[in-house]
């Protein structure tokens, strides 16, 4: 047998439906041979009879005939063998019986058909043409019978009648043997046939049935898909095909859409949008994704998050638009919610800074005058008594005032108002200056202040300089503060991780109870020691947490009552800047060229950047070097020596760099010295409004040696050239 | 904000006999504040101050008085502080005025927004007496320079213009001679 291709891999439903199909396709096909063989049957009925009229339409028997014995048997006969068969193609078409019954009477009218023509062998070809004919049933059983007959009719009619059927009168029984071998020769390759079409009908069976449940699948998978779909129409633009979630989303029914365009339910805003995206499609975007409004039916709004894409048919042309539709009204409700609770929340925040910048003026206003008579009753002579009480309004003042500065200094982290220049500091350098600055109060109280670990030169880590040390000075105020008179402060610095360095103030104090600890951070909590006489605001720590936040460091403490506290902060650790400067440089192409010789003033706090532009200057022996740590002390060498260019670091401790710069671009005498700014923050806002406030150039740290020179030989080189101009 | 040291006594800013002379002008709307920047200032020991708390009439005032420095307020009513910078740094021309600038706005834009409209500089209040009374003695000093500077090129010119006529003259003496 042949296999059924095609079969194995078929689910069950789909291969069940395959049968199904293959079977329908047969009795189609039992059905249309029966009626081509009842139609046939008719007109070979006709044609015997018009052949016995034609061969031999009467029989003389002397001079008197009577109508030939043949043309009674082609109609009666005839009749008999056709009008059967049709009748049962009638009654029971595509059923069994009628096919083998018409087998076997079309092997008869054969049978027929060659005694009416006397045997004409030429008649026998009757016989391979019916059977090639019955092969259209594609049962090879059919042929069975059809066969049987033939031979039967051959062998009884050779022996009996041979004239009707050699047209000899007496043939060889071996004829009717030859006879029925042709015929089972023919039959061989019918059969053959038959089983090929049998096999091609089942393929199509499973092909169409395969076919049938992909499209089930599909149709499926629209009608079913949690989201909207529509099939649009390219040609007139009107809905073709939708889902139910579709209907359902838009409140229309199927027959309401078919009726409508995707335009006619879009809102009016977003109409325009829509019509360019369509456009655009057609003129080649595949696919296309878009926020937009729908109008529903009940006039209401549906936020749909829409992709629509092209569907082609075989030949690559448009044909369709498939549009897929998601509901997003939600999430654009609760966008827009957020919206408004983020514009009110920035209000809130934009007022909440506005009230502490107008509180802080408002209560400096009156402190002004408090402290500043203070300060002339201080100087008045004042009895020791009256001394007293000046000491305490102006203590007082000076509290209320460190206040206020804390109370804003808290309010522009948290509103993030506060630039930090994040670079990379050396620890030793801000932590000796901090604590130079501590030892009076230190030797005040007859402290140990010491160092514990003899930290390197190396050791870097990324901080802003200036706020850095405010948290070390913090700290240590609080560890001379709270601890008692004569105890011990000590500092170490570790790297706890690679990446990572602490440093660490631990004190002799009475350390603080565990429960507390919590509460350490909280701003005006000054965990009831407000009646030990020590003063404070209860701000500085919490401002320290939110310096070192923004900083991107950590602040923490271990304590135990009775023990003292470890304070430390934690900071990630940093390559030093000097370490890709080459030991000696020989001159090249990056210096400063012979001609452009002069006096630079350098404004920076960083000791380590000084140190850096000191180095990369010393070999230019045309260049004179000037330094300043502080902008008040920068402004005042520029005034004096009116230095050929400077450089202007912008975060510097008493006055801030773009305060210096303003001062310079104001005053007469400095005003037309080039400024280039170096800074480690460099975003391009900044770099504009530095540029627009008359800044000649911008440099970013770490400083690139080769722009450096540059630089600087241009900003020197323009001046040169002013300094003739004027001169001629 | 550092306290005095105890032994400084009225002659605890020694170089400002120099500019007692020097005019003063206060422009402050409060009045509080005004009477202590003229208890400071006297005791700085300067003689000639005038002080307005109406700040429509200060460029008045200032165009009368002609000061050698100004200090300023820059939150007031009517008028504000950096109207009256303007005002002042357009009348001022080419000299050299100083204007300091105290206000108790802590705002680090209102401290470059005023030193951009030309205020010479810049204090926050509440603020410490000594160094107001430097600054602005710092200040005088270079107003000062400039006024020399101004005069003796004034001389100069002078001197010029007469050696010019006089080396005209001689030449037209020569002139003579020679003919």
């Amino acid at each position: 047998m042949f296999e059924v291709a095609g079969l194995t891999g078929l689910p069950e439903a789909a291969s069940e439906r395959a049968e199904e199909l293959f079977q329908q396709h047969r009795r189609q096909i039992f059905r249309q041979t029966d009626q081509l063989f009842a139609k046939l049957m008719l007109f070979q009925w006709v044609a015997c009879i018009i052949i016995a009229i034609l061969v031999s339409p009467r029989t003389w028997d002397g001079a008197s005939s009577q109508i030939h014995i043949h043309v009674w048997s082609a109609i009666f006969i005839g009749g008999a063998i056709s009008l059967f068969p049709v009748w049962m193609t009638r009654v029971w078409p595509g059923a069994v019986a009628t096919r083998y019954v018409i087998a076997v009477a079309q092997m008869l009218m054969s049978a027929l058909l060659i005694a009416l023509t006397g045997g004409r062998i030429e008649t026998h070809f009757h016989v391979f043409g019916s059977l090639v004919v019955l092969s259209f049933y594609r049962d090879w059983r059919v042929l069975v019978p059809a066969t049987i007959v033939v031979a039967l009719d051959h062998f009884l009619r050779g022996i009996y009648l041979p004239y009707s059927v050699y047209g000899v009168l007496s043939a060889s029984p071996w004829r009717s043997v030859e006879h029925a071998g042709w015929v089972i020769f023919e039959n061989i390759f019918l059969v053959i046939s038959c089983f090929r079409s049998i096999h091609e009908m089942r393929f199509i069976a499973n092909r169409t049935a395969a076919l049938e449940a992909s499209d089930q699948r599909s149709r499926q998978l629209f009608d079913d898909a949690p989201i909207g779909m529509a099939v649009v129409a390219l040609g007139n633009e009107k809905f073709k095909q939708v889902n139910a979630r579709f209907t359902e989303m838009v409140g229309y029914s199927d027959a309401e859409l078919m009726t409508r365009t995707p335009f006619d339910i879009t809102h009016p805003d977003d109409l325009a949008e829509s019509q360019r995206l369509v456009k655009a499609m057609l003129r080649g975007t595949e696919r296309c994704s878009v926020e937009k409004r729908y109008l529903r039916s009940d006039g209401g709004i549906l936020w749909a998050a829409r992709t629509a894409c092209i569907i082609r048919d075989k030949d690559g042309k448009p044909r369709d638009f498939l549009i897929m539709v998601e509901d997003i009204t939600e999430r654009k409700h609760a966008e827009e919610a957020l919206r408004g609770a983020k514009k009110e929340a920035d209000r809130a925040n934009q007022a909440k800074s506005e009230f502490l910048s107008r509180m802080s003026h408002e209560l400096r206003t009156p402190l002004n005058a408090i402290l500043g008579f203070g300060q002339l009753l201080e100087r008045q002579n004042p009895t020791s008594q009256q001394r007293g009480r000046v000491e305490h309004i102006m203590s007082a003042g000076r509290h209320l005032l460190n206040l206020i500065n804390e109370v804003l200094d808290l309010s522009r982290i948290e509103a993030g108002h506060l630039q930090l220049s994040v670079e990379p500091v050396a620890v030793a350098e801000v932590l000796n200056e901090a604590l130079d600055l501590m030892r009076p109060l230190a030797a005040e109280r007859s402290m140990d202040l010491t160092v514990t670990t003899e930290f390197t030169e190396n050791l870097w880590i990324l901080a802003d300089r200036q706020r850095l040390k405010q948290v070390l000075l913090n700290l240590l105020t609080n560890a001379v503060k709270y601890a008692p008179v004569g105890g011990r402060v000590a500092v170490s610095v570790i790297q706890p991780e690679a990446r990572k360095t602490q440093v660490v103030v631990s004190d002799s104090g009475a350390g603080i109870a565990t429960e507390k600890l919590a509460r350490l951070f909280t701003p005006f909590d000054r965990l009831d020691v407000e009646d030990s006489g020590v003063e404070g605001t209860g701000l500085g720590l919490a401002l320290c947490q939110r310096l070192m936040h923004a900083m991107g460091g950590d602040i923490g403490v271990d304590s135990a009552v009775g023990k003292g506290s470890a304070f430390w902060i934690e900071l990630p650790a940093a390559d030093s800047p000097l370490a890709g400067l080459p030991k000696s440089r020989t001159v090249g192409a990056g210096d400063v060229s012979a001609a452009t010789g002069g006096t630079i003033l350098y404004i920076e706090d960083n000791l380590s950047n000084l140190t850096l532009v000191e180095q990369m200057l010393a070999e230019q022996s045309n260049i004179h070097l000037l330094t300043a740590m502080q902008g008040g002390l920068g402004l005042d060498l520029a005034r004096q020596h009116l230095p050929d260019l400077i450089l202007l670091d912008l975060h510097l401790p008493d006055i801030g760099g773009h305060e210096v710069l303003a001062r310079l671009r104001s005053e007469k005498l400095t005003r037309d010295i080039p400024i280039v700014v170096i800074s480690a923050d460099a975003t391009k806002g900044q770099i504009q409004r530095l540029m627009a406030a008359g800044v000649r150039a911008y440099l970013t740290k770490p400083l690139d040696i080769g722009e450096f020179f540059r630089v600087i030989d241009e900003a020197m080189g323009s001046r040169d050239r002013q300094l003739e101009k004027a001169v001629a | 904000m550092n306290s005095e040291p105890e032994n400084v006594d009225q002659r605890w800013l020694p170089n400002a006999a120099l500019f007692s002379k020097m005019k003063i002008v206060v422009i402050d709307d409060e009045p509080a504040n005004v009477a202590l920047l003229e208890a400071m200032l006297d005791e700085g020991g300067y003689t000639r101050v005038k002080t307005v708390t109406d700040s429509r009439l200060a460029m008045e005032i200032c165009v009368d008085f002609e000061p050698d420095l100004v200090l300023l307020d820059l939150m007031m009513p009517h008028v504000d502080g950096f109207s009256i910078l303007e005002s002042l740094r357009a009348a001022a021309g080419e000299s050299f005025l100083p204007v300091i600038v105290l206000t108790a706005d802590a705002n680090e834009t209102t401290k470059l927004r005023a030193l951009r409209a030309g205020a010479t500089d810049f204090l926050l209040k509440p603020f410490d007496q000594l160094e107001v009374l430097l600054r602005m003695a710092n200040l005088l000093e270079t107003r000062r320079l400039h006024l020399q500077l101004d005069t003796q090129l004034a001389a100069y010119a002078d001197a010029v213009r007469e050696r010019t006529s006089e080396l005209r003259e001689a030449q037209v003496q020569l002139q003579k001679s020679e003919c």
